[in-house]
């Protein structure tokens, strides 16, 4: 669906590369996450693959087109959602929508459908202007599915919502790739990252540091052991056990029979932490 | 509907809401129906006051009131084009099938379009203005001015609010007709860099009695670049802005 070469992007007017050769490929029904600090090029990458950004250095080919040549019917194709939501404040809800639904050829979308699934059905005749800022993200997904894209690229998707709303949209953007759709999510929620991407690519500096499935890299990144949070004799203990063999540990089954067990969990390590390892920066 | 119509249509529901921009819209045809309708009256109400003659200034109001049909479109169509950009609507645009080539094809577009026939109307149907070959030059002038005070608005203004400051200064190049008009020749020099001197100009020439031919080729040729040269600068530097 996408395949980059050697990507390379330096702003008019400045010296530095913000993309320094990036190779990557993305595969229909992908859920794919760019993961990395502000100002790391991820919202580069999006605007690149999505035609706002033109005199990159590479190849960038989606749906087997270089997007230099990108034309109309491109964008009969995608659905952008960027970080920050763009509307007609004086506008309703419904209005918003209906109006950017007639730009596609494709209008088979409801309106009123879209916002029942993300829970706006009641705000669809209030003017967008008097929406919260997490409202008006639920509104920007709503935007950026109207003409049922095949690829949907969503900037910090999860930015502003609260925990209810953020496992809303998961759900929908879960059930948007179990329809076939590639999406390209930019963010750094880590969490959000690991529950709904197939694969992740670590993102500093303009360079791809790693790309890999959420699970392998908390595998390679963590220790194999358990740890056992127990209360002992002088309080509240803790003690790490090797997985391999754990069965026959005798310690352990110690402490499962005769010690009121507190927690007990692998030590995978967290996205965070990997991030942390792999780039040696901190995801702020 | 083709996508340039319903980016007509929704503009219209935008006027709709807004009393400024409604006003805007309507403006020149309001100016039209005052010019034609209190012409006559006020000439006659003049001379019995005070023997003023008011028709010997007709051409002075013509050349005044026809600049005033751009400003009032391109001012309405900068205040879109910088509440688009406030709330980066602009960038939305370019990825849909709209693009921002057809986004920006549209917004200079509808201004050109309305202005030429606003102006169109107020020469044929004003009333005040003379039938002359110059006004097909000042025509095209004066198509071009409602994009280039649009873009202007768009790229001087940070926002809306000081773009409604701001289209104060674009009233301010009416001077342009005034020095037209009154200044003696060399003088006339300190307004050339306004654009709205050059369809002044180009019409006055007409209208005087005995105008000199190479003096209206001049600021037919001269007035017609300069409005091409200055809205391409003024584009470049809008999408310098937006990018």
């Amino acid at each position: 669906m996408i395949q980059v070469k050697e990507l390379k992007y330096t702003y008019p007017r400045k010296k530095q590369q913000t993309l320094r050769g990036l190779d990557f490929e993305i595969g229909a029904g992908e859920v794919f996450g760019f993961l990395g600090p502000s100002g790391a090029g991820k919202s580069t990458i999006q605007n690149i693959l999505v035609g706002k950004l033109q005199n990159y250095e590479g190849a960038v080919h989606v749906f087997g087109q270089e997007m230099k040549k990108a034309g109309v019917d491109y964008y009969e194709r995608i659905g952008v959602s960027f970080e920050f939501p763009n509307f007609y404040g004086r506008f309703t809800a419904l209005e918003n929508l209906n109006h950017f639904r007639s730009l596609y050829r494709n209008r088979d979308a409801e309106p009123m459908a879209l916002l029942e699934s993300v829970g706006m059905s009641q705000a669809a005749h209030t003017k967008v202007e008097q929406f919260s800022k997490g409202m008006k993200m639920r509104l920007n997904y709503c935007r950026a599915v109207l003409n049922d894209p095949e690829i949907l690229f969503l900037d910090e998707p999860t930015s502003g919502l609260d925990p209810v709303n953020t496992a809303m949209l998961k759900r929908l953007i879960l059930q948007r790739k179990e329809a076939g759709t590639t999406v390209l999510i930019t963010t750094h929620n880590m969490q959000a990252a690991e529950e709904l991407c197939d694969r992740v690519a670590f993102i500093v500096d303009g360079e791809i540091k790693r790309i890999d499935t959420p699970h392998n890299l908390k595998l390679r990144g963590g220790e194999r052991k358990v740890r056992v949070e127990y209360e002992g004799d002088q309080g509240r203990s803790s003690e790490d056990f090797a997985l391999d063999g754990i069965g026959d540990d005798a310690r352990f089954l110690e402490l499962l029979r005769y010690r009121q067990i507190i927690t007990m969990h692998t030590l995978e390590a967290s996205m965070d932490q990997i991030f942390i390892d792999v780039t040696g920066r901190s995801l702020v | 509907m083709n996508r340039y119509m319903v980016l007509l249509k929704h503009d219209l529901r935008n006027m709709a809401r807004d009393p400024l921009l409604l006003f805007m819209l309507i403006g020149p045809l309001l100016l039209i129906l005052a010019v034609r309708t209190g012409s006559a009256y006020g000439t006659d109400l003049l001379q019995s006051a005070g023997s003023f003659d008011l028709l010997r200034y007709t051409d002075l109001i013509t050349v005044f009131m026809m600049l005033l049909i751009p400003i009032l479109i391109g001012t309405m169509t900068g205040l879109f084009i910088l509440d688009e950009r406030d709330e980066q609507l602009i960038g939305l645009y370019a990825v849909t099938p709209i693009r921002k080539q057809g986004y920006f094809l549209y917004r200079l577009a509808l201004p050109t379009l309305l202005g030429l026939a606003m102006s169109t109307l107020f020469l044929l149907a004003g009333g005040v203005a003379q039938r002359q070959f110059e006004n097909m030059g000042v025509l095209g002038m004066l198509a071009l001015e409602a994009p280039i005070f649009a873009l202007f608005l768009a790229t001087a203004a940070a926002n809306k609010v000081e773009g409604l400051a701001l289209s104060k200064i674009v009233s301010l190049t009416l001077i342009g007709a005034i020095v037209a008009y009154f200044a003696p020749e060399p003088w006339q020099l300190l307004a050339v860099a306004l654009p709205t001197y050059w369809p002044s100009k180009l019409y006055l020439e007409g209208a005087s009695v005995g105008g000199d031919l190479a003096w209206t080729t001049a600021a037919l040729v001269t007035g017609f670049l300069y409005h091409l040269l200055i809205l391409y600068v003024l584009l470049r530097r809008f999408l310098q802005r937006i990018d």
